[in-house]
């Protein structure tokens, strides 16, 4: 009996953190709540974009780069082609997956730490057209006066209506991350991670599934892009460079690497600290590397992974 | 103006050399890409500062207490943090990022963000033919390769730069000989950051000192070395000749921004093409 409960309250207990999360922002109800809200959720849909990769043990510093792909293409799409929020946000998901998924099939077949900096070096270069084709992206100015996100021929000014619909991306997104991990797929991912020779070996052609979450892992980039550019009305290169990309990987590491909530934990304790400790700016990046040192000395696996491992629910 | 390009080139060839030699070493020894290197190459140069305007000692003094420092510090740092990630890149790399971080902000505690400039120990301009050369580049050129030159003799004429060798060749036969390739981790670690401060004292005159100045370092020692070949030592050397002509080229006619966009997808194209770089092993 008490080992059903346990079971249930480990079932439960994803759930319940998330609502909790969720839920959090319009308990607190100031706007700068849901300003810290809106802030985590986009910083969580990056981190679960870097996931996507590490879930099959390639890290990809491209993903900041994904994402101002997705930003600057929303806000030209709105801005200067007059198309709706609804068609662009999608839209700014798909244009970095297509870009992913074309040069997939060349970046994937290299592994390692050379794959990483090969991400390295196309986030560079992506950052770096926007700040050289200065007539379509505006070069180092960046992109001003970008239209806010409206829904249904309502415009989303007001942050606890723009905070909704960063929610709902961010739950649809988890929704297709838990997707992708159970089942048959969830078992090739786990595949592609841990041993690719026996993948193949079983007549799956493991290329095209590393394609498919490169992509997905676009996607989502694309998608935090798109509501960073529509949140701030402003977008500039340097938002989406290396340490952007860093920060998000950063995030999955202190949330739990393997675990579905993990990236989102991370935003949650590492999004509001610069906003919380303004006073002590000075010391707050050493502060931050320390308590990253410290959390990969002593908790390598992430505190949800602590957790976790502390109930024995996970080898 | 040719001449001036390829004196351009010249310099900072010798400059990038210094910069990648010790990340290159790094990985080759640790198999750890350090993104913390630039952190030790703005170390070198914050210690040249506070020696010379803090404490009031002369440059010629500041500088090799500088690279030892840098070194020093390097050496502990794989004591406490790296020695656990040999052999585990993302781990080690995942790390030296912590590391990056943490640097940056004991220097922006300990200095402030304001920029910092120490004063320049050589003045004067020397003429070549149309061409004209500041004296403190080509000071810094010049050390620089003296440096590389003590480097290149190290690894290859000592029986200590044998077993460097040996480690990134082949680990195992190493251990066969009775040589426990641990031992060799702190030495090769406070050598490359030795290397990186170095390059950062040298340079500290030449330009100004911030907390966030070793960005743009690991950026040129990143392509130098992927160009190269991660862990080649020749490698590093033939592509930092390659870097500084390109880009003394590029940036005189397209800009700074089209050369650098250049160096990008030339390390993309390698990495596709030839992983293991121009230097030929991974």
């Amino acid at each position: 009996m008490s080992a059903r409960i346990r079971s249930f309250a480990a079932a439960a207990a994803g759930p319940a953190l998330l609502a909790a999360l969720v839920l959090l922002p319009p308990l607190l109800g100031r706007p700068f709540h849901y300003h810290l809200g809106i802030l985590v959720g986009i910083n969580a849909l990056l981190a679960l974009s870097m996931q996507v990769m590490l879930r099959i043990n390639q890290l990809s510093l491209a993903q900041a780069g994904f994402m101002g792909l997705g930003a600057y293409a929303s806000a030209l799409l709105t801005r200067d082609i007059g198309l709706p929020f609804a068609a662009a946000l999608p839209l700014a998901g798909l244009l970095p997956a297509l870009l992913a998924g074309a040069l997939g099939p060349v970046l994937l077949r290299v592994r390692g730490v050379h794959f990483v900096l090969l991400t390295f070096a196309l986030g560079e270069v992506i950052v770096l057209v926007f700040v050289e084709w200065v007539s379509l992206f505006g070069g180092n100015n960046g992109l001003l006066d970008i239209p806010p996100a409206s829904l249904f021929g309502t415009a989303l000014r007001a942050k606890p209506a723009f905070y909704a619909l960063t929610a709902a991306t961010l739950l649809a997104a988890l929704a297709l991350c838990r997707w992708m991990t159970r089942g048959e797929r969830g078992m090739i991912v786990a595949g592609l991670a841990g041993n690719e020779p026996l993948l193949q070996s079983l007549g799956v052609d493991a290329l095209p599934h590393r394609c498919a979450l490169f992509a997905f892992s676009a996607f989502l980039a694309g998608l935090a892009g798109s509501l960073y550019a529509h949140y701030f009305g402003y977008i500039s290169p340097e938002a989406f460079g290396f340490w952007t990309a860093v920060n998000a990987l950063i995030m999955g590491v202190l949330g739990g690497v393997t675990l579905l909530l993990g990236p989102l934990t991370g935003a949650v304790l590492l999004v509001p600290l610069p906003e919380l400790f303004r006073d002590a700016i000075a010391y707050q990046r050493l502060f931050y590397g320390l308590a990253l040192m410290a959390l990969l000395l002593f908790l390598p696996r992430g505190l949800l992974g602590v957790l976790r491992a502390s109930k024995g629910s996970t080898p | 103006m040719l001449t001036q390009v390829l004196l351009i080139a010249a310099m900072s060839s010798a400059l990038y050399m210094l910069l990648a030699l010790g990340f290159t070493l790094i990985f080759g020894i640790l198999r750890i890409v350090n993104f913390a290197h630039g952190e030790f190459v703005m170390i070198g140069a914050y210690a040249v500062f506070a020696l010379t305007s803090g404490l009031g000692l002369g440059y010629a003094a500041a500088l090799p207490l500088a690279a030892l420092l840098a070194g020093g510090l390097g050496l502990l740092a794989e004591r406490a943090l790296f020695r656990r990630y040999a052999g585990d890149e993302l781990g080690g790399m995942i790390m030296s990022l912590a590391l990056a971080i943490t640097l940056q902000g004991a220097a922006a505690v300990l200095f402030t963000i304001d920029q910092q400039s120490v004063e320049r120990p050589v003045t004067g301009v020397l003429r070549i033919g149309d061409a004209v050369l500041p004296k403190d580049q080509l000071f810094v050129a010049g050390f620089a390769l003296a440096a590389v030159a003590a480097f290149h003799l190290l690894v290859q004429r000592t029986r200590f730069g044998l077993a460097l060798r040996a480690v990134a060749q082949d680990p195992e036969t190493l251990r066969l000989q009775g040589v426990s390739p641990r031992r060799l981790y702190p030495a090769a670690f406070g050598i490359g950051c030795l290397l990186a401060g170095l390059a950062g004292a040298l340079t500290a005159p030449l330009y100004t000192i911030h907390p966030y100045m070793g960005e743009t370092a690991i950026l040129k020692a990143f392509i130098v070395v992927v160009l190269g070949g991660l862990g080649s030592v020749p490698g590093a050397i033939a592509a930092s000749v390659l870097l500084g002509v390109t880009e003394a080229a590029v940036s005189t006619w397209l800009g700074v921004t089209a050369a650098t966009l250049t160096s990008f997808v030339a390390v993309m194209a390698i990495l596709l093409v030839k992983p293991t770089g121009l230097g030929g092993r991974a």
